[in-house]
Order: structure tokens, then C-alpha cells, then sequence
């Protein structure tokens, strides 16, 4: 061999009992840290009961704190008790949850958005019904819409009601020579118009997330139809989709695109980036449709936007000659937490017990307020003075209040795979490559298809 | 040793009378070593991922929404797949993407390649901070250029004001004719970095007798290039090929963050199209039918690549060299 | 791909040609260019800075992000670094518990370049030995794997875990990463091994040594290139996976770095600086173990003398 080949050998003779030390600490380290981690489901003992909660987070937010703080005050009160909350963000949640319940592995507490996803749990069986407990007679009836099936409970509220509104910029506005906003469709139009000459961007859309768009939809659809509109198409009735209100609001939603209403780049911009509430907060744009969550994003984006009250609220124009209710509202009723049926009967007690105790309290409900939310309690309105977007708290909790119907959202409402057929396809219609007629017939194919 | 030192494939086949005899005694020790040096490898490899692809190709006859217990689906789902025209479709973006990966990446690799093997010190800082998008995990890269070419307030948009380069303002993301190739842009952007370090490898590697010999005999640059170069270079380019090939086929990542098959079902590749079957749908008998699909085709390009370029034979590349 | 490039070959070139061997060994890549003129080295640095502007500039632009805030950073200037720059949200992300994570990514990484290149050196030493059909017929199955969409496998995969007790364990992400790599590993490495030239097998064989003496005396310190390009690539694939990690392990205690990027995503929004901020400090290691191997491959490519 030649000598630097031996020498390169001899070098490496050496590093074996290296290699074979690390190799040796990396295994050990690896199943050390299978042992400490926790089981999900949890375990009983002696003097009380373990439970895990699996919890859809926005983040390290005010909303973690207040539920980390009931939780406290829950173990506190039932001593030997433990609840374990796992934070777990939107995208992934959705995945894992469908995994542990296809596994018989899921935590005994777990977030839903209720609808069709929760009624699939439901039908397989995965989840516990609460029955007719008294407890729910503090929430908001409108509120329960989306866990209740067959007249039984199968979920309770953890956070607050989320409608959607108009958001605008009213300095925008008043440059523009607009009074208020519009409370029809075609004062909408109009206003519309108006911008556009002025040189803004009427709306902000960031129709690249897809849900933005389902909430014009939603909307127009229940102005011009009612609610019967939707609820046929909850039903699966053959060919719902292609009713009058339907395709009227596809048509709508297509002249809306013509006018140039929207920015440039709207098909593709999402709104998990800021972007298109940056558009507003910036004086660029004038108006964006969004669910209520907006106010704390764009609080968290551009405090004196929001402090110096800049940012404008209003409730979805009327549709002239149409048959909704102008007070009627779309969006998420609430978010929710049900409890899982693999789970031991102690364990399902702890869980009602939690809720019972703490999630329907007025305690609660205020340290929602304070972390920036609406609660969905009874009696709540009061709870709103003296925090720091009361005027905004308040319009939305009386508005959900006095709303006949309170639509929750469609992608949600239905069965996954119709939903996600739609929001493609309405995505389309969006960007004006599809028409409406198009759509509905996709769409009652695609309910036809079976889901 | 020189380069024909390297050339004896005849013994290895043990044909000659002399190696038969060496080798008698030693072939229950080959045979022994066969099956400890393969069987580690073969059995994780056959736990961990064939199983569950054979659990997959099961699954594609069953209907299952994750919950409950998997139906007897018979034939059914893959009559779906055939009638499917989305499935149709996301086949042929899903070949667009393969086929202008390879073409914008191999050409751009090689010449880098070429450029950071040389030996001038200033070269090997250039290739060092190449390597920089490779590091970078998806998910930033993938915001990154959201941010980038967001059409009101991206970094490219600003540099066409300020360069007055109207063409430079687009919608990038959202144009169903540019989407696609800016998504092949980006994922090339990402992954041009490491055949780059093959290319560079496989340069390195080349004897410089080679090229001696080839400039004795008169030859030009451009004859150097392609007379030795390119055919010593002949399994990095199979090498690059088949990874760069496979590896687009079953890309996810950039596109789910990014487009997630969008504008409209412009960027749909297969992959992204099984996961929402699998994840969005909750239809996993269905996603089960395209995963098999994408390892079909995926596993018969790679094969087919392997044996069209010799690379399955496992003879030396120095042959012939003299 | 050989490993053996010829010292003596490159050294002889450095004594004998009147060119210096750097310019030899670069016949520019462009065509028509007669490689004594500097024209065809002119328009491969023009070129390559090119690529480098490419390279740097969205990176300039991910650092600037990183030093803003969730409000500012499109609405400011995207190229200058004017108005309001600060490490707040470097800040952000360390009490988002990016230590563990950075712990938990390492352990993981290691264990599958530990698992990974040992059995993959081990098997392409076999297939590139001998040519029976056990060899053969190994290293085709293995080459199934490259082409296997990690998605196709991750439901089936995921009841195989849980059913063997490893959910929400790394040694499930070891196993699982490891076997992914497999594949691509046997393959670089069996291009690679089989320039080993039979002379030298031979030498051991004829001194009386087994299947195992060349693998320990030769293979393993030959494949020293091939093992740290592996590293860099395996180990970049095992660092900046996402989907097993989501889908095999639950609990924060074993999170990797790239699950840790979530935290920052909120039910509708991203704090896009945060991400960038977090992306930015998980580079580091990556981009000094990648300095340490590089080193190592191009110094042995450069220097091994074959006889």
C-alpha cells in the first residue's frame, strides 16, 4: 500500500471506539426520551384521575394563558385531578386528530370546530355525547348549532364567537368622499366605483387561503335566499347547489371581480402573511371581508391603527328584493371542545366536570374578554367596559345576540371532501376562469358522489 | 498506479481457472459476509417502508375515511383514478414539473459544477455560499419567496420601480401561465446547490492524464468538454438524473406551502393530490391508488435509468479510459 | 463516481505541463473557447457571480424580514435596511423553546447518520464485492425505495409505529428517517465504491485476510468522501423533515426544529419575521457541520494515492 494510505488507515483505527461511544449516547438518548414522553389518553391513579386535552393554539397569546389559568383552577378544586393541555397549531392539528382517532389513541379532551368533521367523529362512534346537560343552558342557543345533533350536546365552547364583517379604513373613506359604509349591495357597488377612480383598491382579498372567498359567498347567499338557501345544501338535497341564490351570488361575486374591485394578485395572496390586512392598514386598500379575529391581528400588526378606532366595523350590505335577514351573520359560531369516547368513565367525568366548572362560568367568560375575545355566555354584555376594544366587543356580542341566524361557516359545515371541492372550485370562480353555472353543477356532482 | 491498472473485470466474474480455485474455500465466507454487510440495510428498508407500501397497495382496494374499519372497495377506487379527470391532470403537471426540473437544473448544476471544481482559491468561497439554499428548511423558503413576489409588496416588485423594469411586476404566484414555472424557479433555486456537489464531485474525479493526453493529441476546450468531460461524468449525470427525476416526481413541500395546487389546478402535482385525498378528503383508499401510481412510475424511471446508462453493471467507470 | 482520483496523476501535471493543473482541470464548461484565452474564464466568473447575486439576495432579503416586525416587514422598503431594525424576535424565538428543539433536531440527525451510513456502507460493499444474485437482487429492492413518496407510506407507516410502542418517541423518527435514507445512501455509495480497484482488495485478500479485513482495513477509510458527502445530504434531508416528525410524535418534549417553526404559525395568521428569525438561527449548524465535511471530502479527493 502506499505510505499515505497506511497512515490514513492507521488514523482510522482509531476513531472506532469513538464512533462506537457516540453511537451508544445517541441510542440511549433517544429511548430516554420515549420513556419520559407522556401517553396520550392518560391514566388513573389512586387518588384521582389524569386526562389529556389536545388544544388548537394561535400561538404563545392571551388565550393559552386563560386556559392554562382554568385548568389551574380546576385541579385546585378537585384535588388528585390533572389535566394536561397539548398547544398544537391549525395545519397539523387537523392530521393528528384524524390519526389518533383512526388508532383508538386520542386524548381525552380534544378541539373541534364542530359540523360535518365532528358529525364523521360522531358517526364512528369516536365521540361522547353530553346529553341534555344544565350547564348548556348558560351559552347562547345560537351558539350550540354546530355540536348539537339529533337534540344531544357533543361539544361545549372554549372560545369566543367569531362573525364575520366588513372591515374598513375610514380615513380611506372619508379621502374618498364616502360618508359610512354601505348598507346595500348596491351602495357597495357604487362606493366601489368611487375608490377606484380615487386610486385605491377597493378591496382587500386574499383569496390565495381560499376561505376568504367562501365568506362573500356565504353571505350573499343568505341575503338573497335566507338561510333555507344553505340548509338545503347541508341536507344533500339533489341539486341544492344550483339554486337561484347560489348561482345569483356567484354572479355577484363574478361582477364584484370585474369592477377591478380586488388588488392585483388576489388569486394568490393569503392572508396568514399579513398581507392583505397590511393593504387595509396602510391606506392602500379601503375594505376587507374577515371574520373578528382580524381586530386583534391587525392590533397585533399596527396597534394605532386600531386604538385610534381607524378601523371601521360594519355589518354585509343588505341584497335588495332579497329574502335574508340583513341581521343574519356568517362565520365561526365558536370554537369548541368535545370529549372523546375511547376515554375511561372517570376520565369522561373529570372532562364534563371541567367544563361544567369552568368553561360555562362567568369567570370564564370574563378572562375571554380580557384575553381580547367574545364569549358566547348569556349575559355577557355587560363583561365589555373598560377593556381596550369594547366598542368593537360590544357591537359584535350584541350582533350575535340578535341574529336570527347565525350561519357557521360552509367549510365546515360539510362533510371534508365537499368542502374542499368546493373551495377549489369556487377559488376559480373567483379568478373568473369558471362560471357559476359550472360550479354548481361540479358541486352537485360532488355531493352526489357521495361524502 | 495509472488508469489501466483499473481495468480486470474478468477476474471479478472469477472466471479464470485461478481465481475459481482461490475463491472455493472463501465462498461460504462471502456468502456470510453477504448477509450481514446486506441484511441491516435490507431489513430497516423492509420494515420501515416496504411494509407499509405493501400496507398501501392493500389499502387502495378499501374504502377508509379513517375512522371505523376499512369496506371492501374492489376495483372501485381505481375506476375512479382512471375516470378522474383531476388525477388526469395532476399526471400531466406532474410531468411538466419532472421534465422542466431536469431541463433548468441539470444544465445550471453541471456548469457550476464544472465552475467550483477548479482550483483557484475564490472558487471554493462561491461554493461554499451555493450551498446556502440547500441548507434552508422549506417552510422558510417557501414564505420567504411568498414575500418576495407578492405583487404590491414583494422585493421584486420594488426593485421594478426602482429599476423601471415593468416586465419584473407580475403576479407571480396567481398567473395561471407563469405559476408553474416559477414554482420550477424556486424548487431549482433550492436544489441546484447539491447536484451542483455531485457535478463537483464527479469533476474532481476525472484523472488529469485524461486531459493530457486529450490536449497532446490538439485538442480544443470545446473538444476537451466534450470528449472527456462529458462521458467521464457519464454516472454523476445518471446519478443527478435519477435523484433530480424521482425526487421531483414525488416534490411536495414548496408546492403545498405555496400554491397548494393553485391557480386553480394549475400546479396540482400527483403528491399533492394524494394528500389531500388522504388528509383533506379523508378518503384514504383513494389516496392509497396514487401513492401506488407515483411509486409505479417513479420506481420505473429509476430502473430504467439504472440500466440505460450501465449503471446497474457495477463496472468500473475508468474502463476504457486508456 | 470514483473515488481515487490520482495524486501522482495531478502532481505529474503540476511538474511536467507548462500549464498550471487549476486551469487544466477547468475546461471552462462553456463551449468555443479555446481555454488559453482568458475570454472562456471572464465569462465563467461573470456567470457564476450571477448565480451568486441569485443565491444572496433573497437570503439578504429573508435577513432583513428577520430583524422587523410582523406589521413593518412589507410595508417597509424590502432592500434597505432602513427604518426600525431589531433581534426582538430572535428573542421571541429562543423562549419559544427553540433549545430543546435544537437538542432534539441533533439527537435525531445523528442517529440516523450513525444508522444510515453504517448499514448503507455495509451493503454497497456487498453489492459492488459480488455479483450474485443475493447482492443484485438487494440493490435493485433498494432502488424501489427512491422513488417511494414518503406521503403514499405515512398512514400505514403511522399505525406500524403506534402498534410497536415508539409513537411520540425519537427512536421512531430514528428508524423511520433512516430507512427513508437508505436508498439514495446504497446508491451514491456503490457508484462510488466500485472504483475501488481490485489490485487493492487483492493485496488484503493475498495477505490472508477475510471479507471483514477489507472492509475494516480498506472500504471504511476509502469511504471517507463519499461518507461526509452523504453526511451533508442525509443529514440535510433527516434536519429539515417536517412531515414524520408531525405525524410520528406528539408531545413538545420530542419536537424537532422544523415542528418548532409552527409555534408561530396561529390559526389564520404566520408571524412571518419570527419564522424567518428561527429558519435564520437553525441554519447555523448546518451550515458549520457542512464546512467541516466539505474540508474533509475535497481534501480526499484531492490527496488519496492509488497504487
Amino acid at each position: 500500500m502506499s505510505p499515505s494510505t497506511r497512515s490514513k488507515l492507521r488514523f482510522a483505527r482509531h476513531r472506532w471506539p469513538l464512533a462506537a461511544g457516540i453511537a451508544a449516547a445517541l441510542l440511549a438518548a433517544a429511548c430516554g426520551s420515549a420513556t419520559g414522553s407522556g401517553k396520550a389518553g392518560g391514566s388513573g391513579t389512586a387518588s384521582g384521575t389524569s386526562v389529556t386535552a389536545w388544544i388548537v393554539t394561535t400561538g404563545p397569546s392571551p388565550v393559552n394563558t386563560k386556559i392554562n389559568k382554568a385548568v389551574s383552577d380546576f385541579e385546585t378544586h378537585h384535588p388528585g385531578d390533572h389535566i394536561t393541555v397539548d398547544y398544537i397549531e391549525n395545519q397539523s392539528y387537523k392530521q393528528k386528530i384524524q390519526l389518533a382517532m383512526g388508532a383508538g389513541n386520542p386524548p381525552t379532551i380534544f378541539w373541534t370546530w364542530g359540523g360535518g368533521p365532528l358529525k364523521q367523529y360522531i358517526d364512528a362512534g369516536d365521540v361522547q355525547s353530553l346529553g341534555q346537560p344544565s350547564y348548556a343552558t348558560s351559552f347562547l342557543p345560537s351558539s350550540l348549532g354546530a355540536v348539537t345533533f339529533d337534540s344531544k350536546l357533543y361539544g361545549v365552547p372554549i372560545e369566543g364567537t367569531q362573525p364575520v364583517y366588513f372591515f374598513y379604513n375610514k380615513s380611506v373613506f372619508s379621502k374618498a368622499g364616502l360618508s359610512g359604509f354601505p348598507s346595500t349591495w348596491s351602495g357597495l357597488l357604487a362606493d366601489v366605483h368611487t375608490l377606484k377612480a380615487k386610486g385605491y383598491t377597493p378591496i382587500s382579498l386574499a383569496e390565495g387561503d381560499q376561505w376568504p372567498g367562501l365568506m362573500y359567498l356565504e353571505y350573499l347567499t343568505d341575503r338573497i335566499g335566507g338561510p333555507a338557501a344553505f340548509d338545503a345544501i347541508e341536507q344533500g338535497k339533489a341539486g341544492a347547489w344550483s339554486s337561484p341564490a347560489v348561482i345569483q351570488a356567484l354572479t355577484d361575486i363574478q361582477q364584484l371581480a370585474r369592477a377591478g374591485a380586488f388588488q392585483s394578485g388576489y388569486d394568490s395572496l393569503k392572508y396568514s402573511g399579513g398581507g392583505s390586512d397590511a393593504l387595509v392598514y396602510s391606506g392602500k386598500a379601503a375594505i376587507q371581508l374577515m371574520g373578528d379575529w382580524d381586530i386583534s391581528s391587525v392590533l397585533g400588526l399596527n396597534k394605532s391603527f386600531v386604538t385610534s378606532g381607524d378601523l371601521g366595523l360594519a355589518p354585509f350590505p343588505a341584497v335588495a328584493g332579497g329574502k335574508g335577514n340583513p341581521s343574519d351573520l356568517a362565520g365561526n359560531t365558536a370554537s369548541y371542545v368535545s370529549v372523546a369516547s375511547h376515554a375511561t368513565a372517570k376520565q369522561k367525568a373529570v372532562a364534563e366536570a371541567f367544563f361544567a366548572d369552568e368553561l360555562a362560568t362567568t369567570g370564564y367568560a370574563k378572562a375571554s374578554v380580557s384575553a381580547g375575545e367574545v364569549p358566547v355566555i348569556k349575559g355577557a354584555a355587560s363583561m365589555f367596559t373598560g377593556q381596550q376594544l369594547a366598542s368593537y366587543d360590544q357591537t359584535i356580542y350584541s350582533s350575535v345576540q340578535s341574529a336570527p341566524s347565525f350561519q357557521y361557516s360552509w367549510d365546515q359545515a360539510l362533510s371534508p371532501s365537499e368542502a374542499t371541492t368546493m373551495l377549489t372550485n369556487l377559488a376559480q370562480v373567483f379568478e373568473l376562469s369558471q362560471t357559476p353555472q359550472k360550479f354548481a353543477s361540479v358541486m352537485n356532482g360532488a355531493q352526489a358522489g357521495g361524502s | 498506479m495509472t488508469a489501466a491498472g483499473h481495468i480486470r473485470p474478468a477476474r471479478r466474474q472469477g472466471a479464470g481457472p485461478a481465481a475459481r480455485k482461490r475463491n472455493a474455500p472463501a465462498q461460504r465466507g462471502l456468502a456470510l459476509a453477504d448477509l450481514i454487510g446486506l441484511a441491516p440495510a435490507v431489513v430497516l428498508f423492509g420494515i420501515f417502508i416496504l411494509l407499509p407500501l405493501l400496507g398501501a397497495v392493500v389499502l387502495s382496494f378499501f374504502r377508509w375515511n379513517g375512522l371505523g374499519s376499512p369496506h371492501w372497495a374492489g376495483g372501485a377506487n381505481w375506476a375512479q383514478f382512471v375516470h378522474d379527470p383531476i388525477a388526469g391532470q395532476s399526471l400531466a403537471v406532474t410531468a411538466k414539473v419532472v421534465a422542466l426540473s431536469w431541463v433548468v437544473q441539470t444544465p445550471i448544476s453541471l456548469a457550476l459544477g464544472l465552475f467550483t471544481a477548479g482550483r483557484a482559491r475564490y472558487r471554493s468561497v462561491y461554493a461554499t455560499l451555493y450551498v446556502l439554499p440547500l441548507l434552508l428548511s422549506t417552510a422558510g423558503i417557501a414564505l420567504m419567496w411568498e414575500a418576495l413576489l407578492d405583487p404590491n409588496f414583494g422585493g421584486v416588485t420594488a426593485l421594478s420601480r426602482s429599476l423601471h423594469l415593468g416586465f419584473l411586476r407580475q403576479n407571480w404566484l396567481g398567473d395561471a401561465h407563469l405559476t408553474l414555472f416559477v414554482i420550477v424557479a424556486i424548487i431549482s433555486w433550492q436544489f441546484i446547490p447539491f447536484h451542483t456537489l455531485l457535478y463537483q464531485m464527479g469533476r474532481r474525479q476525472i484523472p488529469a492524464v485524461l486531459y493530457e493526453a486529450a490536449t497532446l493529441d490538439g485538442a480544443t476546450g470545446r473538444q476537451l468538454f466534450w470528449r472527456v468531460t462529458l462521458p467521464q461524468l457519464r454516472y454523476t449525470i445518471a446519478t443527478s438524473s435519477t435523484l433530480m427525476v424521482v425526487g421531483a416526481l414525488t416534490y411536495f413541500d414548496i408546492i403545498y406551502i405555496m400554491t397548494n395546487g393553485g391557480p386553480g389546478y394549475t400546479t396540482r402535482v400527483l403528491s399533492l393530490d394524494m394528500y389531500q385525498a388522504a388528509f383533506l378528503q379523508n378518503e384514504f383508499g383513494y389516496a392509497s391508488v396514487l401513492a401506488v401510481v407515483l411509486g409505479v412510475v417513479g420506481v420505473g424511471i429509476a430502473l430504467a435509468l439504472v440500466r440505460f446508462t450501465g449503471f446497474g453493471s457495477m463496472r468500473s467507470q475508468q474502463e476504457g479510459a486508456t | 463516481m470514483s473515488g481515487v482520483a490520482t495524486a501522482g496523476g495531478t502532481a505529474a501535471a503540476g511538474r511536467a505541463a507548462p500549464v498550471p493543473a487549476g486551469r487544466r482541470s477547468h475546461p471552462a464548461g462553456r463551449p468555443g473557447r479555446r481555454h488559453r484565452l482568458p475570454m472562456g474564464r471572464v465569462t465563467a466568473f461573470a456567470a457564476a457571480t450571477v448565480w451568486l447575486v441569485v443565491v444572496l439576495a433573497p437570503l439578504y432579503y429573508m435577513v432583513l424580514a428577520s430583524l422587523r416586525s410582523q406589521g413593518s416587514y412589507l410595508t417597509a422598503n424590502p432592500w434597505l435596511p432602513a427604518g426600525g431594525l431589531s433581534f426582538a424576535n430572535y428573542g421571541t424565538v429562543f423562549t419559544a423553546g427553540l433549545g430543546r428543539y435544537l437538542l432534539n433536531s441533533v439527537i435525531v440527525t445523528a442517529g440516523c447518520l450513525v444508522v444510515t451510513l453504517l448499514f448503507s456502507l455495509a451493503a454497497a460493499f456487498r453489492v459492488v464485492r459480488n455479483s450474485t444474485r443475493g447482492a443484485a437482487g438487494s440493490f435493485r429492492l433498494l432502488l424501489i425505495g427512491l422513488a417511494i413518496p414518503i406521503q403514499a407510506i405515512i398512514v400505514p407507516l403511522y399505525l406500524l409505529i403506534y402498534r410497536a410502542h415508539l409513537y411520540d418517541t425519537l427512536a421512531a423518527l430514528i428508524l423511520a428517517m433512516s430507512a427513508a435514507a437508505v436508498p439514495v445512501s446504497v446508491l451514491i455509495m456503490t457508484s462510488f465504491l466500485r472504483d475501488i480497484p481490485q489490485e487493492l482488495i487483492g493485496a488484503v485478500l493475498v495477505d490472508g485476510g477475510s471479507e471483514w479485513t477489507v472492509f475494516r482495513r480498506l472500504i471504511w477509510p476509502l469511504a471517507r468522501p463519499v461518507l461526509a458527502t452523504l453526511a451533508i445530504y442525509d443529514g440535510l434531508n433527516v434536519w429539515n423533515n417536517f412531515i414524520l416528525p408531525l405525524v410520528l410524535t406528539q408531545s413538545s418534549s420530542v419536537s424537532v426544529l422544523p415542528l418548532g417553526l409552527t409555534k408561530f404559525q396561529g390559526q389564520y395568521a404566520i408571524n412571518v419575521p419570527a419564522v424567518m428569525a428561527a429558519v435564520l438561527l437553525s441554519v447555523l449548524p448546518l451550515v458549520v457541520l457542512f464546512v467541516l465535511m466539505r474540508r474533509q471530502v475535497m481534501r480526499s479527493l484531492g490527496a488519496i494515492a492509488v497504487r
